[in-house]
């Protein structure tokens, strides 16, 4: 009698009625990224298989464009060149950022609230400003050539702007705090008598930091460097004002294909691979870091 | 770790780096020197003068200020209810809707843009305002469901299991209990959006269209086509706007977070 | 009318392959002060949520004033509830709080105000109507959570463990505080809690549970002195539970042998000859004496151990033949304190000790 006994009908429409209530909730932002996101992906998917010759489009499902893609050597070494430096990008902001996160999180009160907020301004402060403001910094007459030559260091002004270093320097101040806060959070979340225990058994400074405070940081150093890499490879901006000609990353390529050559099919393709290189790369990523995370 | 004075000298160091290029445009901005020349000789409010004297300026400031008035209402609205769904109920593939919902985060920017690009193409429309909207509520909305999540998941269901008990239907106890105690959580979340919105550059450089100038896009063209140190005056402005949203956003998660406790 | 508040009939309730409750049932007087006691993880949260609509069961029906409310929402239920961690609306004064119940049912604002005021007396805290919560201390915020529930005249009150965050010279008054209320208002409680002192201090009648069953429910002095099982007299008090077999049954004295040691006890129906069985002994039962009496266990014993507890001392001792024992003596007087290796006698009547047959689960 137990097993086999149909729902009762009081039961069956509370499930119902909750059910309904989390459709309610959740339709209007599924219909959003549906109409905004999932169904213009669809045409560019559509587009992507276009051709496109002497300005003109052509709908005769050609696989050409992707086949350019990688047969062509620019968008291999454009794809090479961005991972490179959002490699280095990554590495350099968590080398920079780990012990102004450790500063932050083990400070307590009014100065802790100060180092966040000062951590936060720039953080939001609009990337156009923050990014052309390094040609102020960087340029022949900037900032840094003056007193670099005030201090006698260098005797004619050095050439900073449009240079893979401009546009590194660039990537690494606007992804800092992506990389600083994320892993303040998880300092913060570390007892403090780990650290002092670890000292207190004969480790030294360093070997406290490579055994037991890195090791018991790392979801945040993997959520850090995630954020960062994905960010880099994918910005545009920084490139576009800060480097020259061969510093073009793939978000140049791809808009300049859009309002350059107005080659839409090519340039649908590229999109639809970097999205496709994007998500692969964040599965990987979970798949690898977010085990380790919960093991 | 390293050692104590070796740490703060260095994060010192980091925090000039981070403040160098805001200080330096604001520096510009009362510089005298029509060139910006560095050290600057002497101070001036011209440039400011002329920033507000430019009606284009003025123009994009408020058509930033509308879009992302719009934007981020809508993007509150909409995360706030998913955000409601995804931290208070268990249904089937609630991961993958909490990850959907997130999507915008990590797919990168310029793939949003050509996106809609291709919607704004295939419904004929020249990009322009609704585009842009619809954009920027997209990158907004994972913020904001972080940010409500956040706050509903530190609330816990026993205050709202109370009002039920206490006589209070499933939609008494939102509009009574949740929402009310969710409030800083939204807020915080709007003030959110609407910096991303305000600043946004990439969706909206490609989505616009001539018609729609927003800020960033008008210091962009700005740098290109007319050098006058009234670009620093008016990225001087966007600078205290931002900051002030940000100590307002400051002050509400401050909010949420005492009231939790 | 029904006499009972509460009803519960087989009720059952699973979360997939889990079985938190396993067929309860009960019937709770009108007015009772009910005790739900069990370790953590029992099913007695369980069963409080089903009777506050919080959980349906998967099986079985649940009466509330002879009203069927098995699937009645929380709202919907003549029951109130003060939470384990009390859930005070933070964004409400304290007298809002209190109103809030009222002002759902629309209730004009005179009987609110009324009604708080009364409420407020009730718990002893009158005029602090326009406090906010986050201004009251742990004790004020645990009578301000009891008065927003009573003050909806519920039939029941359940309260979850309400006291558990209190420490130990605040809970004792609040016990006492509890029991002053309830008896004011006559409504029933139904009190979840794992401390079995605070049962034993508060209830009327006590359900211990265990493993999703009701092991026995009976008031206090019952549970204590006549446990039904070895789990019952384990989780109650401090016990001796000596596991061993029956020897002989002889009318009203059953002898059970354990480790090589005959003990005396009072024989129970169902149990036989052979039969696993445990008897449980108080620590307090047993007194250093050497009566010889047929209704009596007389032993020797050599004490292991002394602990000073204050207004007793706890003796750990052994037997001849290895069987170890606790006992407690009341400190009355200065002399008389045993000394480590000293060889002792102890009794205690066998009608002291409980025969509890059947293997442990």
């Amino acid at each position: 009698m137990s097993g086999a006994m149909p729902m009762r009908p009081e039961y069956n429409s509370e499930a119902i009625q909750l059910r309904k209530r989390i459709a309610m909730l959740l339709s209007p932002g599924l219909l959003w990224l549906l109409v905004f996101f999932a169904l213009p992906m669809f045409f560019v998917l559509r587009s992507s298989f276009d051709s496109f010759a002497g300005g003109v489009m052509t709908s005769d499902f050609t696989l050409q464009n992707y086949a350019r893609i990688f047969t062509e050597p620019l968008y291999i070494q454009v794809l090479f060149k961005s991972l490179l430096t959002g490699l280095f990008v990554t590495v350099s902001c968590l080398v920079i950022g780990y012990p102004v996160a450790h500063l932050i999180a083990r400070s307590t009160g009014k100065k802790r609230n100060l180092l966040l907020i000062g951590l936060v301004i720039p953080f939001w402060t609009s990337l156009v400003v923050r990014t052309y403001a390094w040609k102020l910094l960087l340029g022949t007459n900037g900032v840094v050539n003056y007193h670099l030559m005030q201090l006698g260091i260098i005797d004619t002004p050095l050439r900073m702007l449009f240079t893979t270093g401009a546009v590194v320097v660039g990537l690494v101040h606007v992804f800092l705090p992506f990389m600083i806060l994320p892993l303040y959070a998880s300092i913060e979340k570390l007892d403090a008598s780990l650290e002092e225990a670890s000292q207190d058994l004969g480790a030294n400074a360093v070997q406290t930091f490579f055994k037991v405070t890195l090791p018991l940081t790392l979801p945040g150093v993997t959520t850090g460097c995630m954020l960062v890499f994905i960010m880099t490879v994918s910005s545009f901006l920084t490139p576009d004002l800060l480097g020259g000609a061969g510093n073009a990353m793939i978000s140049n390529i791809i808009q300049s294909e859009f309002f350059g050559t107005f080659n839409w099919p090519f340039g649908s393709a590229l999109a639809i691979s970097f999205l496709l290189f994007s998500l692969l790369f964040v599965a990987v990523y979970n798949k690898f870091f977010n085990r380790e995370q919960k093991g | 770790m390293l050692g104590r004075v070796t740490q703060k000298t260095w994060s010192m160091l980091v925090y000039l780096f981070l403040f160098a290029p805001i200080l330096a445009v604001t520096l510009m901005s009362f510089n005298a020197s029509r060139f910006s020349k560095y050290p600057p000789t002497g101070y001036t409010l011209d440039w400011y003068v002329d920033a507000f004297e430019d009606p284009a300026i003025v123009q994009a400031i408020l058509t930033s200020a509308f879009i992302a008035i719009v934007a981020a209402s809508l993007a509150t609205i909409i995360g706030t209810l998913a955000a409601v769904a995804i931290s208070r109920y268990s249904f089937r593939l609630h991961e993958f809707f909490r990850a959907t919902f997130m999507a915008p985060l990590i797919i990168p920017e310029v793939v949003i843009a050509v996106a809609l690009l291709a919607l704004s193409a295939n419904l004929n429309l020249q990009g322009g305002l609704p585009i842009v909207i619809a954009g920027h509520v997209l990158i907004g909305l994972p913020f904001v469901l972080t940010v409500v999540s956040a706050r509903l998941h530190g609330l816990g269901v026993d205050v709202e299991e109370a009002a039920m008990d206490l006589g209070a239907n499933e939609v008494q106890t939102f509009f009574k209990v949740t929402l009310p105690l969710a409030m800083p959580g939204v807020i915080a979340g709007l003030v959110l959006a609407f910096t991303i919105s305000f600043d946004n550059f990439l969706v909206t450089y490609m989505t616009a269209g001539s018609g729609t100038v927003t800020i960033p896009i008008k210091i962009y063209s700005m740098l290109r086509f007319e050098v006058s140190p009234k670009i620093h005056a008016a990225s001087t402005i966007v600078i205290a706007l931002t900051v002030a949203l940000m100590l307002l956003y400051q002050f509400f998660s401050r909010e949420s977070e005492e009231k939790t406790h | 009318m029904t006499k009972f508040d509460v009803e519960l009939d087989n009720v059952s309730k699973r979360f997939g392959e889990f079985t938190a409750v396993d067929n309860v049932n009960f019937k709770i007087n009108k007015g009772e002060f009910f005790s739900l006691l069990g370790p953590s993880g029992c099913g007695k949260t369980t069963l409080m949520r089903m009777i506050s609509g919080f959980e349906a069961p998967s099986e079985g029906t649940i009466r509330i004033s002879g009203k069927d409310v098995t699937h009645d929402r929380p709202y919907e239920r003549p029951t109130n509830l003060v939470f384990q961690h009390l859930a005070l609306f933070p964004h409400l004064t304290i007298a809002e709080n209190i109103a809030f119940g009222l002002r759902l049912k629309k209730l004009s604002n005179g009987e609110i105000d009324r009604r708080v005021d009364e409420m407020l007396e009730l718990v002893r805290l009158p005029g602090l109507g326009n406090r906010k919560i986050s201004q009251l201390s742990g004790g004020q915020k645990q009578r301000i959570a009891i008065a927003r529930a009573l003050v909806n005249r519920p039939a029941v009150l359940l309260l979850d463990e309400p006291l558990a965050a209190l420490d130990l010279k605040l809970r004792e008054q609040m016990q006492l505080e509890l029991k002053r209320i309830q008896s004011e208002i006559g409504t029933t409680f139904i009190y979840v809690t794992h401390d079995q002192s605070e049962a034993i201090t508060m209830s009327d009648v006590i359900a211990v549970v265990n493993k999703g069953k009701i092991e026995q429910m009976a008031d206090a002095t019952t549970i204590y002195e006549k446990p039904q099982s070895a789990f019952v007299a384990n989780f109650i008090g401090e016990t001796n539970l000596l596991e061993g077999e029956i020897a002989s049954i002889n009318g009203d004295a059953t002898v059970v042998v354990v480790e090589g040691v005959p003990i005396k006890v009072k024989s129970v129906a169902g149990a036989h000859v052979g039969q696993k069985a445990h008897v449980s002994v108080r620590p307090e039962k047993i007194i250093f004496d050497a009566i010889d009496a047929d209704s009596c266990n007389h032993f020797e014993a050599v004490i292991d151990n002394a602990i000073y507890m204050g207004n007793y001392t706890h003796y750990q001792m052994h037997l001849g033949q290895g069987l170890k024992l606790g006992i407690d003596v009341q400190n009355a007087t200065h002399c008389e304190r045993k000394s480590i290796g000293e060889s002792v006698h102890i009794a205690w009547s066998a009608d002291l000790g409980v025969l509890l047959p059947g293997e442990v689960q």
